[in-house]
């Protein structure tokens, strides 16, 4: 039969001493399937620095009979025509051993595409992408005790095809909140109280211990459930983080098993750190908050807040390191239940705002759904040149260990530093793109020596073959056209309609993956890095930029800051719009205003700048507003000096604010949730060679009888006395007894001063002028 | 750095001053000059500083020569409970080297300690600049026994300098305190009115310091003016002094 699915996870298993390749996926009419495919065998390839056939010869000798097949094959490195041989193994595991034993041979210059997951060499050599359609032209049904709708052995390759619609999954969102009297819960120790989960069909669920605390029965009834809804989509908030390792390390303690996958397996750990639910994707909605500057504090709430959610003030918000106290307490409980609750909600809320955009990013870059969000974007990048590269016979150069090198970078303008009004920023993000496409920049087609029909950089006079058409290039133009192609579908649909909304997520993915080559080009973890390829495509874009600037300046229009790939222009209209007529028509390349912001704050500092876009945005660039060692307290208070200059443009009543918590702390009225500082203990506590105040707090807490190790979030509080070193005067907080131990000194001069500092000492402002008491001005003010 | 090394023949008074600093800084950075040993600091609420000199002339042991100025930054806590260890009679002796400062008590027998020197950013503190209308030279028991009396009533005293003499007085709901320097009075040593004033401080700042600070001196040289700073003098013997400035409360 002819079978047509949705490509969710693929696995392979070795069954007898041969490998198979598990797809599973749905299915054009709803149903969820497992394709085998037993036909793939996994290779690699020796490139020989001698005769070709020499080198076959010693590897016959050496390797014939480990192995199925020795072939010498023709292909591409980095542009150039090469012999190499093909070495196919029986099953992945041997490909480690026998890659180790070629490198020996004689007349081995070095050997390729051997640390390829099996999986993904499938994928690519099949030219198909997970997230997206399949077809298998005959597919044999067979039986399996796998937990799926139905089963078949392909008898043919599978090929993909281009369709845009996504099938009906089934999603469910889960959260877990867990006793942690002791700080850091302890799956030894510390009882699971509550997953909740939640589903488009059955709404919420609450799993909620009884009050022994007895948790293998609620997940026991947990896995029954999820077994029963068997969902295709998994999704949490930091479930790789903290969910799945918890939920596995828990249940093996009371002895309960997980079978949660679609082959009765427990999740386990894989690649960049995420847990895979075999059949199923698991995807972890925090991979891709983490990567959105906007969001500054990156909280469930707050993430929930920012996509339109859940507003914060119409939730229940819990410390986290308390809910045993809201367990404890009867006359809480009910709250840590509502909190459980709206966490749950929040996490699926999330789900249908990202998971639309995560499923066009695996389907462009050929990463399966769950791994997309916890891969780099690097990685990610890899991928889809990898596809490419495939294509063309190009094959991959190794992963190398690169010592760090600078290169010049891009234009990084002084900013003019002060309260600037009316701003717009010019993004001429895409014009790296352009300029790898227009010059033919790629590591293929860079010429090392003489070159009579090559475009040659600026400044660095690298030079780049005209033709053929290189990989980067030859995949941006790809990524381009996609693009155009889906925008151009869109309009056939009303806007925000689903099926537009789906190509919208569509076309920004495949745009943000372009964007994302140029940064590529100068990763030094790149398979493809060559320096040269970075250091061109910076010139031509400094080149660019500085002409830009120029022309600004004949214009009469004033330039505030310029870094990389935007400029921050004053906003007169007609002038800016003479200067992007001038870049597309003169210079051709499309840019746009990216935004307006009606005041932005500048420091001397690059890189470093606040701003209120006309939207009422607040932007924080560069600013230490998540620096690891400041509280609560001087995030919050930066955060609002930030807003209230932008929104008022008055400088005193930045002052008046910053005094009134100073006022606060002094008078002992804060929340000691506010004033804790936290820390992640990265190496167990003996090999911390300097007593840093978290290391020191951390001991306080082993003498006081808590376990606490690597990997732990520490969260202490500075107190008096103790004398000079910070390390001598902090205590966990979980060992604080009355509020008055708090050194309020320390919080006012060395968190919240500074933090309102970074932004007021631009607007002239003097640290004396918050330290001011209630009580008189300083001493200082008399003595001048 | 080479060595340095200081003597001061009494130690215990030597260990009045140091309380009295104490009183109001945790840390801070005394300075060895040519002229002597030096302390100029803030209290962390930077309402008060405090202004210490005593003179070389004032130790037994002095360096002839400094080429430079020499900081030693002190934790006050823990000096002040090395000083406990003093005996009667004691002189103390103070040596910096190596980012240490070795503490001498020399009595019948000579006992050693060191404390870490602390790094404090040094913050330059301007001389103060105020011109005062009011100076009058009191007992410091008596002020010491006037501030105590207020601060059982309330938290800030008032300073109220009239023709007849200086008044010092507190109230609240829980009642009244009135205290009177009289001019010519049997402890007022010296009364210079210029033009009356009269100003309101924080107890908390004045009963600290001066019930620490009276040990030292037995009159204090008291100056103000109306809604500006107080300034308290101690004397100590060879022309060293120690002075507090507190800024007046505002209402």
């Amino acid at each position: 039969m002819e079978l047509t699915f949705w490509l969710l996870d693929i696995t392979y298993g070795v069954v007898g001493n041969a490998p198979e390749l598990r797809l599973f996926g749905i299915t054009d009419d709803g149903r969820r399937a497992l394709v085998i495919d037993k036909s793939f065998r996994p290779y690699f390839y020796v490139l020989p620095s001698d005769d070709v056939n020499t080198v076959l010869t010693n590897i016959k000798r050496k390797l014939e009979s480990r192995v199925l097949g020795i072939e010498p094959v023709k292909r591409r490195l980095f542009g150039s025509d090469v012999d190499v041989i093909k070495i196919t193994a029986t099953i992945p595991e041997k490909v480690r051993e026998l890659r180790e034993l070629a490198a020996e041979i004689p007349g081995v210059k070095d050997v390729l595409e051997a640390d390829i997951r099996f999986s993904q060499r499938y994928l690519l050599d099949m030219g198909i992408k997970p997230s997206n359609w399949v077809v298998i032209d005959q597919c044999e049904e067979t039986k399996g005790n796998y937990q799926v709708d139905l089963v078949c052995l392909a008898k043919t390759r599978p090929r993909m095809i281009e369709e845009h619609k996504l099938p009906n999954f089934r999603v469910l969102a889960l959260d877990i909140e867990v006793y942690n009297p002791r700080g850091m819960p302890n799956p030894d120790r510390d009882p699971i109280i509550i997953i909740s989960t939640m589903t488009k069909e059955d709404g919420i669920k609450m799993f909620v211990v009884d009050d022994n605390k007895n948790d293998a029965k609620i997940i026991r009834e947990f896995v029954d459930y999820f077994r029963k809804y068997d969902p295709d989509i998994v999704v949490g908030y930091n479930n790789n983080g903290f969910d799945w390792p918890y939920l596995v390390n828990r249940s093996s303690r009371v002895g309960v098993r997980l079978t949660l996958s679609r082959m009765g397996s427990p999740p386990e750990p894989s690649v960049y750190g995420h847990w895979s639910i075999i059949g199923r994707a698991n995807v972890d909605l925090y991979n891709f908050i983490e990567e959105m500057s906007e969001i500054k504090v990156k909280s469930l709430d707050r993430a929930a807040e920012f996509f339109g959610v859940m507003k914060r003030s119409e939730r229940t918000l819990i410390p986290g390191h308390r809910i045993y106290e809201y367990w404890d307490d009867k006359s809480k409980r009910d709250l840590l239940l509502k909190y459980a609750k709206d966490d749950v909600i929040s996490t699926y809320g999330l789900a249908e705002k990202l998971l639309p955009f995560a499923i066009q990013l695996s389907s462009i870059s050929g990463l399966p759904l769950d791994q997309v969000g916890a891969s780099s974007v690097g990685a990610r990048v890899e991928w889809m040149i990898f596809y490419e590269a495939v294509k063309r016979g190009e094959l991959a150069p190794n992963r190398e260990e690169r010592p760090y090198e600078t290169y010049r970078g891009a234009v990084v303008l002084e900013p003019r530093p002060g309260l600037h009004e009316n701003i717009a920023v010019i993004d001429f993000s895409s014009m790296y793109p352009s300029i790898m496409m227009k010059y033919n920049v790629s590591p293929d087609t860079l010429v090392l020596g003489d070159c009579d029909d090559c475009y040659v950089a600026p400044e660095v006079n690298y030079k780049f073959r005209k033709s053929p058409e290189g990989l980067y290039p030859g995949l941006l133009r790809v990524l381009v056209e996609s693009r155009r192609k889906v925008r151009d579908l869109m309009k056939n649909y009303p806007e925000n309609s689903p099926d537009w909304v789906l190509l919208n997520e569509r076309q920004r993915a495949l745009k943000i993956m372009a964007n994302a080559m140029y940064g590529y080009c100068g990763w030094l973890g790149a398979r493809w890095y060559r320096r040269e390829v970075a250091e061109s495509v910076t010139a031509w874009g400094r080149n660019l930029l500085k002409t830009v600037i120029e022309k600004a300046r004949s214009l009469g229009l004033p330039i505030i800051y310029g870094d990389t790939d935007s400029l921050f222009v004053k906003n007169i209209s007609d002038k800016v719009d003479a200067l992007i007529n001038y870049i597309d028509n003169e210079l051709g390349f499309d840019v746009k205003v990216d935004k307006v912001y009606r005041r932005v704050l500048f420091t001397e500092a690059k890189k470093r700048y606040v701003g209120l876009t006309v939207d009422g945005e607040i932007d924080i660039v560069g600013f230490e507003a998540v620096r690891g060692d400041w509280a609560e307290i001087a995030k919050d208070v930066q955060e609002n000096v930030a807003e209230i200059v932008l929104t008022t443009g008055d400088v005193s009543k930045a002052v008046a604010y910053v005094k009134s918590v100073i006022d606060k702390l002094k008078a002992y009225q804060f929340d000691i949730d506010d004033i804790i500082i936290w820390k992640t203990l990265d190496k167990s506590l003996n090999e911390y060679k300097v007593l840093t105040p978290h290391v020191a707090a951390a001991k306080q807490l082993v003498e006081a009888g808590y376990k606490v190790g690597k990997g732990d979030m520490i969260g202490y509080v500075v107190v008096k006395g103790g004398g000079a070193k910070l390390a001598y005067k902090v205590k966990p907080y979980i060992l604080i007894k009355d509020i008055r131990e708090v050194d309020v000194d320390y919080y006012v001069e060395k968190q919240v001063v500074p933090a309102a500092m970074r932004i007021l000492e631009v607007l002239g402002v003097k640290e004396s002028q918050l330290m001011e008491g209630k009580a008189g001005k300083s001493i200082l003010d008399y003595f001048s | 750095m080479s060595e340095v090394k200081v003597t001061y023949p009494d130690a215990k008074e030597f260990s009045e001053i140091i309380n009295a600093i104490s009183a109001l800084i945790e840390e801070a950075s005394f300075t060895l000059a040519s002229d002597g040993l030096k302390l100029r600091a803030l209290d962390p609420s930077r309402t008060a500083m405090v202004d210490l000199l005593i003179p070389r002339e004032a130790f037994e042991e002095f360096p002839e020569s400094l080429s430079e100025e020499v900081r030693i930054g002190v934790n006050f806590d823990d000096f002040k409970k090395l000083l406990r260890r003093i005996k009667k009679g004691d002189k103390i002796g103070m040596e910096v080297s190596e980012g240490k400062l070795r503490v001498r008590l020399i009595g019948k027998a000579s006992r050693t300690m060191t404390l870490p020197l602390i790094d404090i950013g040094a913050e330059e503190l301007p001389t103060p600049k105020v011109v005062y209308t009011v100076l009058a030279k009191v007992s410091s028991d008596s002020l010491n026994e006037a501030l105590k009396d207020a601060d059982v009533i309330a938290d800030a005293v008032k300073f109220d300098a009239k023709d007849d003499g200086l008044y010092i007085s507190a109230s609240s709901d829980k009642g009244d305190v009135e205290v009177k320097f009289e001019k010519e009075g049997e402890v007022m040593f010296e009364y210079d009115l210029k033009e009356p004033a009269t100003a309101k401080y924080s107890l908390d700042y004045l009963v600290d310091t001066v019930s620490k600070a009276y040990r030292i001196s037995d009159i204090v040289t008291v100056e103000f003016a109306t809604q500006k700073p107080i300034a308290l003098t101690f004397e100590i013997p060879m022309g060293g002094k120690l002075t507090y400035y507190i800024a007046p409360m505002i209402e």
